[in-house]
């Protein structure tokens, strides 16, 4: 039996046993979730990294022919290296979001319902991984995001609200791009799964300017998803807003599956190459990368100061994947994926030194290794990696990324990024200064470390992070490497779309 | 065991080995550092005559190869020796120095263990990734030393890290560009450091002179040249001295000055221009850090001050490109390391015992700590570059070196440091151990061997590296720069060393003949020695009167002398008192050039994100349109 659609079925179900649940037993809805979470990980581990690449026809409505052209009739599930990359990636994040959250969301009432919202994300991470056409994709972007904007709110405090509204009015901003998009896609190909698409596009049956304008809405669409600049303005007040657990599947994983994962796709299946993407991708993830992190150089909030620095990491992810060559995409890829483990380790952390300090500006922290040592271990390793320090995996991707400009004739680029690496290393010294060294302030002599539960999923995001860095050349880097060769050939960087076609419509 | 590893494993896995036991084991932990540091010593001596290469393939980072390759050659096979020896040293001070007022807080001995591993791997790593790990590692446990030491630490550590960190990230850049030019050529695994030295890169275009300034930023962060020195003063206050004398006193300035030797003398072909540059930065060092350390009032200050102006000598050594030179700018750093690290030690004692850094409150103390002042007195004379100590040698050999360089200014600038140097150190000498002691100090004396033996080793040092130099520069800086040690009882190699250069440059015979004036360590030594007694015998004979103690009197009464002490901060108040040079110094001291502080105070973009969300909207749509007409109207 294929796997494949159990990615989706099961946190979907979770959602609505959950949704049941609420009225019966409310702690119930926690456990659905843990065993959803776990059983995604089983199925991350038994069918995602060892998984053959294939396509899955929903509903047994294959590849059809009529008049000698081979097209999909029905709804098809890819699972290659690059979807793969993305699965593990979010039942990781998610497994340990949600032991996280069994402690942290004690005290927060309506917690079945976060619990379905919180599923419902998850099926449609997932989904939009897997979905092999664009409408599907859309949807379940739509489903992500609409869980996302719920959960920004959940807190329905002042600040929440503000926040989850300019999110909200954002993200269907960016949804009406993309369908959009897709719209004028379908309507100059007449077809809507990507492998479709591709072929059709290649034999030149969409015109040169209306692909440039899918191009744009798709840019500024799945931009707007991904927080990258000039589209980022919605990400400083959505993340710090929600609570931390949610914090840290938006930070983690949404803009990744949502923008970084859709724009891999997008550009590097669905449209033959176009050289003016990667220029594009380069400008806007240089300035992201800056922009960003100036502005958290200079924030308070420890959880506005982790949100600027997304948008800046995700511009590292940007240029790398801007560098249009096979190490440029693993390098990106990777980048993400390490930025998935340390980013949501890092918001799990800013939620539990908020429970220690009773706040989130880091003026009024201090000496916090004294009281709460493991949480300080934690974030202290969690601020390395994303720092760059070996040999966390941080220090590999920024590497990679140099490597792969300088490689791709883009020095410049190169030395910029080395210069935001230099940036990020000083904001998060910053942080171990202000939150965990130094004096302990009178006010903090009581502070206590938090539960067990809570501070060891980080650890284990934190120790993954060093497995990473360790271990990369013994696992990590074929893993890194597939996914990177869904969107590039490895030996000459040429797209590798011609594999896709191939999977997906067979011969 | 393949014996290269040793002096990188022992120190590493004991390391790891302390991490992982509790910090509550407070004796096991130190016999943990001692074993793993006098492990890596061990091992490291038994390599000093061993001219061998470990290699593993590792892994492949697209063109990149990253081996795990280690090379014991005439430069790398003595560096790491003597990182373990100032390992052990540093390891066995810390035992003696901390008690119960002040315990060893976090994980300080795996951090020495670490960071000893990591300067032992970074010189003798093959590969020049591998280097950029192992230099990391040594930075990151700085910081955290310095950040868990002591509870004020916290800020100085963040700058020390931060500072440090752009000379790793300017020196990881500077590897890959050095990479990918080599993979680019079509050579196999380019980042061998074999690879460069038989294909050093040139500096005449501008990718070759980017690199070679992003290798000398590096060194100059670590080793902590201007304008990247600020970390150095900063930390002095905040950190345990045993901490100052091991990384910002000695390896660190191994590492940068070994890392720029390399650089210059193998990697690369620096240019004319790009040697001045370097040399400017030397000497602009020299004299804005001694200035800066003659306005002390800090013992730990003004020490780290002197420490950042020694590296000038050293960049400036190797900077003039001549043999000679670079000979004394590498000797000069394992010499500074030396007398820094002793110096730092010294003032540890004093702090330790005194209870106190600043020198208008210490004063007298020579009897109540003799081996202390002892050795502060040969490491101060030695960073002043008297002679027969090692300090002169190696200054006198970068003098010659500019001379050969045809550099007059530069050798005047190194020769009035040198001057201020000397008196900024009678300064510290007259206000900690000479001079009237203060009341409060006069129970103080010095307690424990561990505290004792590692400043006697050193300043033992001192004296024979400088009185019987040709043995260190035959066996260890000679072969450092290719010269491997003559057979025993054919000449110093110092000489053929010096007239083969000579040979190899023609252009530079014109230099007048006297600058080779070979100095003979040995006979000067009897010479000056002989002076010395003859002097003492002249006053023994003479019935001169040295020193006469009379009382002061005021209208009958005699006068407190703790009123009438003489503080050496008083010394060199005029200097800061010049017209242009004492705004400039105090604008030093406010922290102006400083460009951590610079950095804070960057001006930011929030006032961009107003929270409207018409005006995020307005962004969108302002990137839907540009985009919209990139792809229009490309």
């Amino acid at each position: 039996m294929d796997l494949v659609p159990l990615f989706v079925i099961v946190p979907l179900l979770a959602a609505f046993l959950c949704l049941l649940a609420k009225g019966v037993l409310p702690n119930l809805a926690t456990w659905i979730t843990l065993a959803a979470t776990a059983a995604l990980l089983a199925l991350a581990v038994l069918a995602g990294l060892p998984g053959e690449s294939h396509a899955l026809a929903v509903g047994g409505w294959g590849v059809r022919v009529e008049a000698g052209v081979r097209f999909v009739a029905g709804i098809v599930l890819v699972l290659d290296g690059l979807s793969r990359l993305f699965l593990v990636m979010v039942a990781l994040v998610s497994a340990a979001v949600a032991v996280y959250g069994v402690q942290y969301l004690a005290s927060f009432s309506g917690r079945p319902l976060f619990h379905v919202l919180f599923n419902l994300l998850i099926a449609g991470m997932n989904g939009a991984v897997l979905a092999g056409d664009l409408f599907n994709l859309f949807v379940f972007v739509e489903v992500a995001g609409i869980a996302s904007y719920a959960l920004v709110a959940f807190g329905t405090e002042a600040e929440e609200l503000e926040a989850a509204f300019k999110y909200l009015v954002l993200g269907s901003v960016a949804s009406t791009a993309i369908l959009l998009a897709v719209g004028v896609v379908y309507a100059a190909s007449g077809v809507l799964n990507m492998a479709d698409v591709h072929a059709r596009i290649a034999a030149g049956a969409v015109s040169r300017p209306l692909l440039g304008f899918a191009a744009a809405l798709f840019l500024t669409g799945f931009g707007l998803k991904a927080a990258l600049m000039p589209f980022h303005a919605w990400l400083p007040d959505a993340h710090p807003s929600a609570p931390a657990p949610i914090s840290a599947m938006l930070s983690g994983l949404l803009i990744k599956t949502l923008g970084v994962y859709a724009i891999v796709r997008i550009f590097g299946t669905v449209i033959p190459e176009d050289g003016r993407i990667p220029v594009v991708l380069l400008v806007l993830g240089s300035l992201s990368m800056v922009l960003g992190v100036l502005l958290a150089l200079g924030q308070d909030d420890l959880k506005r100061l982790l949100a600027y620095h997304s948008i800046s990491q995700m511009g590292f992810v940007f240029v790398a994947l801007g560098a249009n060559t096979w190490l440029g995409v693993a390098a990106g890829l990777f980048h993400a994926f390490n930025h998935a483990l340390f980013k949501s380790a890092l918001f799990l952390c800013s939620g539990a030194l908020e429970r220690i300090a009773g706040t989130r500006r880091l003026s009024g922290m201090g000496g916090l290794v004294q009281r709460a040592p493991a949480t300080s271990v934690a974030t202290i390793g969690a601020a390395l990696s994303i720092s760059g320090v070996p040999p966390f995996n941080g220090f590999w991707s920024k590497l990679l990324i140099i490597l792969a400009l300088i490689r791709a004739g883009h020095p410049g680029v190169a030395v910029i990024a080395a210069a935001v690496a230099v940036m990020a290393l000083i904001s998060f010294v910053k942080v171990q200064r202000k939150a965990l060294f130094g004096p302990l302030p009178g006010h903090l002599a009581a502070a206590r470390e938090v539960p067990a539960a809570m501070v060891a999923p980080i650890l284990v995001l934190v120790a993954l992070c060093l497995v990473t860095g360790l271990l990369w050349p013994w696992g990590v880097d074929s893993f890194i490497g597939s996914a990177a060769a869904a969107v590039k050939v490895a030996a000459d960087s040429s797209s590798s779309a011609a594999d896709y076609l191939h999977m997906v419509l067979g011969r | 065991m393949e014996p290269l590893l040793l002096p990188v494993l022992i120190p590493g896995v004991t390391g790891l080995l302390a991490l992982a036991l509790p910090g509550r084991l407070r004796r096991l932990q130190q016999a943990l550092g001692l074993l793993g540091t006098l492990g890596a010593l061990v091992a490291a001596a038994a390599l000093l005559d061993v001219r061998a290469a470990f290699f593993r393939e590792w892994l492949r980072l697209g063109p990149l190869n990253l081996d795990f390759a280690l090379r014991a050659d005439g430069f790398s096979s003595w560096a790491v020796a003597f990182v373990g020896l100032m390992g052990f040293l540093v390891v066995l001070y810390s035992v003696g120095w901390f008690r119960a007022a002040e315990r060893e807080r976090g994980p300080y001995y795996p951090c020495l263990l670490l960071a000893t591993a990591g300067a032992a791997g970074a010189v003798l790593a093959d590969n020049l990734l591998l280097l950029v790990l192992f230099w990391e590692l040594v930075s990151l446990t700085l910081f955290l030393l310095a950040a868990t030491g002591r509870a004020s630490g916290a800020p100085a550590a963040a700058k020390a890290f931060v500072i440090v960190g752009c000379g790793d990230m300017a020196l990881l850049l500077a590897v890959v560009l050095c990479g990918v030019l080599h993979a680019d050529a079509g050579l196999e695994r380019p980042l061998a450091a074999s690879t460069l030295a038989a294909h050093p890169i040139g500096t005449g275009d501008g990718l070759g002179m980017l690199v070679f300034l992003l290798f000398l930023a590096a060194a100059a962060a670590k080793a902590g040249a201007i304008p990247l020195h600020s970390w150095i003063p900063t930390l002095a206050r905040e950190t345990q001295p045993p901490v100052m004398a091991f990384l910002p006193g000695a390896l660190d300035k191994v590492l940068g000055i070994y890392l720029m030797a390399r650089v210059s003398l193998e990697w690369l072909s620096p240019s004319h221009a790009l040697r001045f540059v370097t040399m400017l930065i030397g000497s602009v060092t020299i004299l804005a850090a001694v200035f800066m350390a003659m306005q002390q009032h800090d013992l730990r200050r003004l020490l780290a001050f002197h420490a950042v102006s020694q590296v000038g000598y050293m960049l400036l050594g190797i900077g003039t490109g001549s043999l000679v030179g670079v000979m004394g700018g590498i000797f000069h750093m394992l010499n500074n390391a030396i007398y820094k690290a002793c110096l730092f030690l010294c003032a540890g004692v004093v702090e330790r015992e005194a209870g106190t850094m600043e020198l208008d409150r210490l004063g007298g103390l020579h009897r109540n700590l003799p081996v202390t002042f002892g050795c502060m007195l040969v490491a101060a004379l030695s960073i002043s570059g008297v002679p027969p100590l090692n300090g002169f040698v190696s200054k006198w050999m970068v003098y010659q070196g500019c001379v050969v360089a045809g550099q007059p200014m530069f050798l005047i600038v190194a020769l009035f440091g040198s001057v201020l140097t000397l008196a900024s150190f009678v300064k510290v000498l007259h206000s900690v151990f000479w001079g009237a002691r203060p009341r409060a100090l006069a129970a103080v004396n010095e307690r424990g061997l561990a505290l004792r033996v590692p400043l006697l080793v050193l300043a033992a040092l001192c004296v024979v590296f400088g009185v019987f130099a040709t043995v260190p520069l035959d066996q260890a800086i000679g072969p450092a720069v290719g010269l491997e040690p003559p057979a025993t009882g054919a000449g110093s190699v110092v000489l053929e060393g010096r007239l083969a250069a000579w040979a190899a440059a023609p252009a530079e015979r014109a230099a007048p003949a006297a600058s080779f004036a070979v100095f003979q360590p040995l006979s000067a030594t009897a010479l000056l020695a002989l002076g010395v007694l003859v002097g003492l015998l002249l006053a023994y004979f003479g019935r001169m009167k040295v020193r006469t103690v009379r009382s002061v009197f005021i209208g009958g009464e005699p006068i407190d002398p703790e009123v009438n002490r003489f503080p050496g901060t008083e010394f060199y108040r005029t200097v800061g008192e010049l017209p242009g040079l004492g705004r400039v110094l105090a604008q030093g001291e406010k922290g102006t050039f400083d460009l951590y502080q610079v950095l804070e105070r960057l001006p930011l973009l929030r006032r961009l994100h107003t929270g409207w969300l018409t005006d995020y909207l307005f962004w969108c749509f302002l990137g839907l349109t540009v985009l919209l007409g990139v792809f229009f109207w490309t």
